[in-house]
């Protein structure tokens, strides 16, 4: 009942209809090999779906979004009801995704490069709720992989540099830990919601 | 005005991206680009079709947002709607061609460009303007129907679409692109932009523009929709871009007539383009070191009467093959302390269609090439540059093989 409160004063249905868009082409496209994205090479060609987490991402990041206008209360109990909502959604999101993605056992895309991808992508696009602004979340997303494309070419030809890991399709451990920090980092923002953390706003509520 | 404007669109902080993106490639490019001005103004437009799908998101979320029921009331007549949306567009766009104008500025002075003519790299900067504004342009009038939630991606996708569709890879090929340059990242010596096809760009573009941004919109159950007048408006804009790809003929870029005409004296007569000067004083000893060994050692085969710099097209069909004048690659920084191509490319027989055809020269070529190449590279002191697996030829081997080549008989 409480759960499906939180459900309903949130994007869910459209943060998950974009999910499952995703999930859906993702499927569909994942076998095809992109060299290249518009007119940039790929050092390392991917599978559509390691960049169809991207949208997918931007659907959790969309479920997440509701309350972002609405000054809620500063307690314990919100902390925790909101982090609930948020592991809950973004659990469900990663494990569909990545679940389907990886049954279908695609080439140039690696279980690793998924979820890293869903953490930079939720990590980016978050702080865009919090501060209000979730029309703009797609933003960051779409401006590091388009950048990482067309200067995150290393030396070797083979490698990414840390910023552009969200085009590489096999993905590192460090990459994972940097981006789970990222995704920390937002939640943190999120929940904890620094806009009304003065204490003039958090009185009388 | 300006406080206005950048506390209530976003749009108005899209020059940072812009900024951003030119930055990251000034730094890279930099080197590249040293007094080439045509491969300076097309190396930003590299980046060109990522910032427009980056504008385009950006002018469709802000067009949304306006669009939606609670600011209504500010546009409840068609004209007032226009005056609105021409303001979004003049929010986002100004500062982002301030931006753009002042980085092809800052980098032509940067890169000592020598530039031969200022109206017409003024013109490939307006009509990398028009394309820019364009994507600001179709953004907006894809973002006045959607959600300010779903408008920014989906705009952003649709632009992508359109400039794969519609930008082309090759510059060769003898057609319009429309929505503007993809750029270059070689040396652009001997070509120049094409001023008709820059002139029909831009016009089309303005046109097309303001026709997308003052497209009209219906008010139905507290949203806009689009009318069917609207609709066919918009596919005829875009139908329109379509058709004028596919049929209205002309290259981007035309080759302007100009030769390697800066002649430098020195174990034998050396000539660059006029761009090159500044960076060249390292090939020019590379070209000395090469022609005087050659002439130490009796290699008199291996001797040019005269070495020009090839333009980006490569072999000058102007140039009699007897007359013993020689091509070298152009000297960008590209191939800085690249001996060992500079001295295969000075080798080579530029002048036979053999070596331009779809099938590959007979192997025999390639092996003498090779020798020679390497021959070349240890009598002139490179030994470290030189060809593995092939052999040291005597002058007499040299001298037959280029008798052979004058007349292209490769076997």
């Amino acid at each position: 009942m409480i759960l499906r409160s939180i459900f309903k004063v949130h994007r869910t249905r459209l943060g998950f209809a974009i999910l499952g868009v995703s999930v859906v082409v993702a499927v569909l496209s994942g076998s095809l090999t992109l060299s290249r994205l518009g007119f940039n090479y790929l050092s390392v060609p991917v599978s559509p779906a390691l960049l169809l987490a991207i949208p997918a991402g931007l659907g959790v990041v969309i479920a997440l979004s509701g309350l972002e206008h609405v000054q809620r209360p500063r307690n314990l109990r919100r902390f925790l009801s909101d982090i609930l909502h948020l592991v809950l959604v973004v659990a469900f999101g990663v494990s569909i995704y990545w679940l389907t993605v990886h049954s279908r056992g695609f080439e140039y895309v690696s279980d690793l490069a998924i979820i890293r991808n869903f953490f930079i992508v939720v990590g980016l696009g978050l702080p865009w709720v919090t501060f209000g602004r979730t029309e703009h979340s797609w933003l960051l997303p779409f401006v590091v992989t388009l950048f990482a494309t067309q200067f995150g070419r290393s030396a070797d030809g083979i490698s990414y540099p840390w910023w552009a890991s969200i085009i590489d399709p096999f993905g590192t451990v460090s990459q994972l830990l940097w981006a789970f920090l990222l995704f920390v980092s937002a939640t943190v923002l999120y929940i904890t919601d620094p806009r009304f953390a003065s204490r003039k706003n958090a009185h009388g509520l | 005005m300006i406080r206005f404007a950048s506390k209530s669109v976003f749009g108005f902080w899209s020059f940072l991206v812009v900024l951003g993106a030119y930055a990251f490639l000034f730094v890279i490019m930099l080197a590249n680009w040293r007094g080439d001005a045509v491969l300076t103004i097309r190396g930003f437009s590299i980046l060109t079709w990522i910032l427009m799908m980056i504008l385009a998101g950006i002018a469709s979320v802000d067009a949304a947002r306006f669009s939606t029921a609670e600011r209504a009331f500010l546009f409840t007549e068609k004209k007032s709607a226009n005056r609105s949306f021409i303001f979004l567009f003049a929010t986002t766009f100004i500062p982002v061609a301030i931006v753009h104008a002042v980085s092809m500025l800052c980098a032509l002075v940067a890169a000592e460009a020598f530039i031969r003519n200022p109206f017409v790299i003024a013109l490939a900067v307006i009509a990398q303007l028009a394309s820019l504004a364009w994507a600001i342009a179709f953004g907006s009038a894809l973002g006045r129907f959607l959600s300010p939630i779903v408008a920014g991606p989906i705009a952003a996708i649709a632009m992508f679409v359109m400039a794969n569709t519609l930008m082309g890879q090759s510059s060769s090929v003898n057609r319009i692109r429309i929505l503007g340059d993809t750029g270059a990242s070689i040396p652009q010596t001997g070509l120049t932009w094409n001023v008709t096809h820059l002139l029909v760009q831009v016009v089309f573009l303005a046109v097309t523009g303001f026709i997308l941004l003052t497209i009209d919109r219906m008010h139905m159950a507290g949203r806009y929709m689009p009318s069917i007048k609207t609709c066919l408006t918009g596919l005829a804009t875009l139908g329109s871009l379509v058709v004028a790809t596919v049929t209205i003929p002309g290259a981007p870029m035309v080759e302007n007539g100009v030769r390697a005409d800066h002649c430098i004296k020195g174990a034998t007569e050396i000539c660059i383009f006029d761009e090159h000067v500044q960076g060249s004083r390292s090939f020019i000893e590379v070209l000395n070191a090469l022609v005087s060994a050659a002439k130490d050692h009796g290699y008199d085969a291996l001797v040019p009467a005269k070495i020009v710099e090839s333009s980006v097209r490569g072999w000058d069909p102007a140039i009699d093959p007897a007359s013993g004048t020689r091509m070298v690659p152009p000297l960008s920084p590209d191939i800085q302390g690249e001996t060992a191509y500079i001295a295969q490319y000075l080798a080579a027989p530029l002048w036979c269609d053999e070596l331009s055809s779809s099938t590959p020269p007979p192997e025999k070529y390639f092996e003498d090439n090779m020798n020679v190449t390497t021959t070349w590279l240890s009598i002139a002191g490179f030994e470290t540059e030189t060809i593995d697996g092939s052999t040291i030829l005597t002058p007499k081997e040299v001298d037959e093989i280029f008798q052979r080549w004058k007349t292209c008989s490769l076997q």
